[in-house]
């Protein structure tokens, strides 16, 4: 009798050790993430003990502990991980799809296009908030979408060319936005909005975008093979049994509804959907792109979480919209993309 | 006896598709270019004219000739309207002949103060002069931080385009990321000193409103001094549409075209950001359209570019006056909504070129 190891076939072996390959990164990052939203919830305006927040959480005796923990920095947390993992699954979605590493929710204008139609809906409307704020919002990301749709497939322009036509959207979706709230008069509110932000969080908030979020990234693992062939070329695709097609169109539906809701609630949070798969991808593992996509839900709430805290200690006593701080990061981190991008 | 030097065999340099401005041709004819400048000097006074005649209170253009001379309504016309007029054509036109530089400088169709970040790195260090200076240094202190910003930004982005050899495309991605980088700490420094913000958003986008005689006093003698160079730069803008072995064999510097041209650009851009805040595309607009109507030749290009860049930052900004009373919209924004569409519309016909 041969013990089960030498009996196996030489495959195994190798697909046994990827597989803790595969793991190791996603726990690591979890690590982090936990850590980071107790740091999250402990830090801020008033400083709490790490002892006295899970007392907070958990001893529910009406003190100010509770009510600060439960209503103010808990639902925040959990706020930045959601919006967090939606951009980072859409950036990964929209990189695949267009095989175009510059690709992501803000570099396309797609959040640019959210935004102004909130805005539009939300000076025309204003007795609309909340929950009404994610159908305008879909809409806005789903005609930019289109238009950047038309022009990769149209072959009207090259990779970096439709990065820039991208940049140049947003610049002018934003122009109409800052048009937009000039002629209503309510830019003191929605500046803060406007770089992305995550203050103000509650819990209503989290409920409008975690079903799209649960529903999102399901539909991505559960699909996840058929996306991940999207990377190939349309002939390939095709050859390999694939409706290209209609996996297409599903994968840019995945995309303006993460992105869309993403930005319902806390503003166009730029760089997260773009830098996130680029580290994700570097990471020890193989290229699956379900893999790929559990790295980015778990990474991209790490980097928006640190990002938030940053934002919140760096400038104390005044808060920096977490989106100046992704921006700050991402920009750099884009040109470095793009002068590589230039050197394949 | 030594073997006769054979001459150099190397083969004529050709310069690249990639070139921005076409190297001069024999382009329209005079009669023709004399006709565009007619045409667009008209155009620009009578939006001036009506410029000057709208706004809160509307005047006839009757009033505004007896206004100009000193009538009944001298104080609206030559304090508020005038000015504002004024500025807009100054700073239209400085702007515009920067994008001619720098697009001959760079080789770049696309090239712009705006599109490369120029005018956002200028309101970086207006924004921090604002903050460290006392309020009684700001007259002097605003200026200088805008030349700074303007002047670090053109830097960084020369530093970065020479180091990966950027191409056409991939310069303006660059570009915008500074462009980006430059919005981020803007927003971080307003953040930070929320007091000051309101003021600070309407001058970011540009605009011109509250523009008085001593903003005007002030860009003219700015533009004055920058004259002689502007006359030098327009020399070399030709010279520069050829690659730098071509400028080399027709008996030129290339590092000195080129710096020529950038410092001068670089100097407009900063006088201009300093009145109006930051004018989205007009710089890549006007050029463009000048180009359409008398060729590239720089000595026709550069007065024609000014000329329509004067006239789409006086319509930008009558344009955002009118359009929604009674607020205001910044002409830069106004700007930014028209030249958007254009620079995708370059993008494609760029793209088209090399397919």
């Amino acid at each position: 009798m041969s013990t089960p190891d030498t009996a196996a076939p030489p495959r195994s072996a190798p697909a046994r050790s990827a597989h803790a390959a595969d793991l190791g990164p996603i726990l690591v990052l979890t690590a982090l993430l936990a850590a980071g939203v107790v740091a999250s919830v402990c830090v801020g305006a008033s400083g709490l003990p790490f002892a006295r927040a899970v007392h907070g959480l958990f001893v529910w005796d009406g003190s100010a502990d509770h009510a600060l923990v439960l209503d103010v920095r808990l639902p925040r947390a959990v706020l930045t991980v959601l919006v967090g993992a939606n951009l980072a699954v859409a950036g990964l979605i929209a990189q695949t799809l267009t095989r175009n590493p510059l690709a992501s929710p803000q570099t396309f204008g797609i959040n640019a296009g959210a935004s102004v139609a909130i805005v539009l809906v939300a000076v025309a409307l204003p007795s609309l908030g909340g929950a009404g704020l994610v159908v305008p919002a879909f809409a806005g990301a789903a005609a930019v979408g289109a238009i950047m749709w038309f022009l990769s497939v149209s072959g009207a322009v090259t990779t970096v060319g439709l990065a820039l036509a991208g940049v140049t959207l947003q610049l002018v979706l934003t122009a109409l936005v800052q048009a937009l709230l000039i002629m209503s008069n309510t830019t003191q509110d929605m500046v803060f909005w406007l770089a992305g932000s995550v203050t103000g969080a509650d819990w209503s908030k989290v409920a409008v975008i975690l079903p799209f979020t649960l529903v999102c990234c399901a539909v991505v693992l559960l699909a996840g093979r058929h996306l991940g062939l999207l990377q190939l070329d349309v002939m390939t695709g095709g050859s390999l049994g694939q409706n290209t097609r209609r996996v297409a169109g599903l994968a840019s539906a995945l995309v303006v509804l993460l992105a869309g809701s993403a930005v319902a609630v806390s503003g166009p949070v730029g760089f997260v959907g773009l830098i996130v798969p680029h580290i994700v991808r570097r990471l020890p593992g193989g290229g699956d792109l379900r893999r790929l996509a559990v790295l980015c839900m778990v990474g991209g709430p790490v980097l928006l979480v640190c990002a938030d805290l940053a934002g919140r200690v760096v400038a104390f006593p005044q808060e920096l919209p977490v989106g100046i701080v992704t921006a700050l990061i991402g920009a750099p981190s884009f040109v470095f993309l793009a002068v590589r991008q230039r050197h394949r | 006896m030594t073997p006769p030097m054979k001459p150099p065999a190397t083969p004529p340099m050709t310069p690249p598709a990639a070139q921005a401005p076409t190297p001069p041709t024999a382009g329209p004819r005079p009669a023709r270019i004399l006709l565009a400048c007619t045409a667009a000097l008209t155009l620009l006074v009578l939006i001036a004219l009506v410029s000057i005649a709208r706004g809160a209170v509307s005047l006839s253009l009757s009033d505004v000739v007896d206004g100009l001379t000193g009538g009944s309504n001298a104080f609206i016309v030559q304090e508020y309207r005038l000015p504002r007029v004024l500025v807009a054509i100054l700073a239209g036109g400085a702007l515009a002949i920067a994008g001619v530089f720098l697009q001959a400088a760079m080789r770049n169709p696309l090239a712009s103060p705006d599109v490369v970040g120029l005018s956002k790195g200028g309101g970086v260090g207006a924004t921090v002069a604002v903050m460290l200076a006392s309020p009684a240094s700001q007259v002097w202190a605003v200026p200088l931080g805008v030349l700074a910003g303007t002047t670090l930004t053109a830097a960084a982005l020369l530093v970065i385009s020479r180091r990966i050899g950027a191409s056409t495309v991939t310069l303006v991605l660059v570009g915008a990321a500074l462009a980006a980088l430059a919005g981020a700490a803007i927003e971080y420094l307003l953040v930070r000193e929320p007091q000051s913000a309101d003021q600070a958003l309407v001058w970011l986008a540009g605009s011109v409103y509250g523009s008085d005689r001593s903003d005007v006093t002030a860009l003219l003698v700015w533009l004055a001094v920058c004259l002689p160079l502007v006359v030098v730069a327009t020399r070399a803008a030709d010279l520069a549409g050829f690659g730098d072995d071509s400028i080399v064999s027709l008996g030129g510097h290339p590092v000195r075209v080129r710096a020529t041209l950038i410092i001068a650009a670089v100097l407009l851009t900063a006088g201009a950001v300093t009145s109006v805040g930051g004018i989205g595309f007009l710089g890549l607009l006007a050029p463009h359209l000048a180009r359409f109507a008398v060729g590239s030749r720089a000595r026709h290009l550069v007065p024609m570019s000014a000329v329509t860049g004067a006239l789409i930052l006086c319509l930008a900004d009558f344009v955002g006056r009118v359009v929604a009373l009674p607020n205001e919209i910044p002409a830069g924004i106004v700007a930014v909504v028209v030249g958007g569409p254009y620079l995708l519309f370059l993008l494609i016909r760029e793209t088209r070129k090399h397919a």
